[in-house]
């Protein structure tokens, strides 16, 4: 999942509108922000599988996408927003555990308990042909909720229509018919 | 596209909307403390 992820920072910035929007949004993807050093350190492996949906395997995601890791990063990133109040702290920790959540149906099992650990989860979404279609109705339900939360309440999303917009053509730059690769 | 190509893609892919949404998400600007003009 790529917008998804984007589009469930807005919804919990429509849930809490004093969460800095930033944080929201670094912490949904905090989990991908984190995978790319470890590739490039060798923490984590992937393999790249040209013409083969999605276009690469995650040999080795487990310091950042399995289930221990990411409560560990839920709850450092929570810490460092412990300074606005727990309520805060506590949105931002789920920010982070949801990337895991929504990576769950859509992930092949690839997703280990804990780093090292045998038993992977992922329900495969990835590898059927609607996939893209099952997360555009998630973006869609998830930045509905974010536009109607900023027409309502009109102290955050000023250009609330524009940020769905971009959201949603985040979503389609990662479709089958426009992203290389798959 | 080799790995580190495709780490590298994701850093910035997850990264770089980010200022952008911010943005675009700010406190309309009457209610940022700023009077409204006459009307």
């Amino acid at each position: 999942m790529y917008a998804g992820h984007f589009a469930m920072g807005l919804a919990l910035k429509a849930r809490r509108p004093e969460a800095p929007t930033w944080g929201l949004l670094v912490g949904t993807g905090l989990l991908d922000i984190l995978f790319g050093p470890f590739v490039l350190l060798g923490i984590e492996r992937v393999s790249m599988t040209p013409g083969r949906a999605p276009g690469f395997t995650l040999d080795f995601i487990d310091w950042s996408h399995s289930l221990a890791a990411a409560l560990v990063w839920s709850v450092l990133y929570a810490a460092l927003f412990w300074g606005r109040g727990s309520a805060i702290a506590r949105l931002m920790g789920f920010a982070v555990f949801s990337h895991f959540l929504l990576d769950l149906p859509m992930h092949p099992p690839d997703l280990a308990l804990w780093p090292g650990s045998g038993a992977h989860l992922g329900f495969g979404l990835w590898h059927t042909p609607f996939w893209w279609w099952i997360e555009l109705a998630f973006v869609a339900v998830a930045c509905g909720y974010y536009w109607i939360g900023a027409r309502r309440l009109r102290t955050f999303g000023s250009n609330a229509g524009w940020a769905c917009v971009v959201v949603l053509a985040l979503h389609l730059m990662n479709s089958p018919w426009l992203s290389a690769g798959r | 596209m080799t790995s580190q190509g495709f780490a590298i893609f994701c850093l910035v892919g997850f990264l770089l909307p980010v200022p952008l949404l911010a943005w675009l998400d700010r406190r309309p600007r009457d209610r940022a403390g700023r009077p409204r003009p006459p009307s």
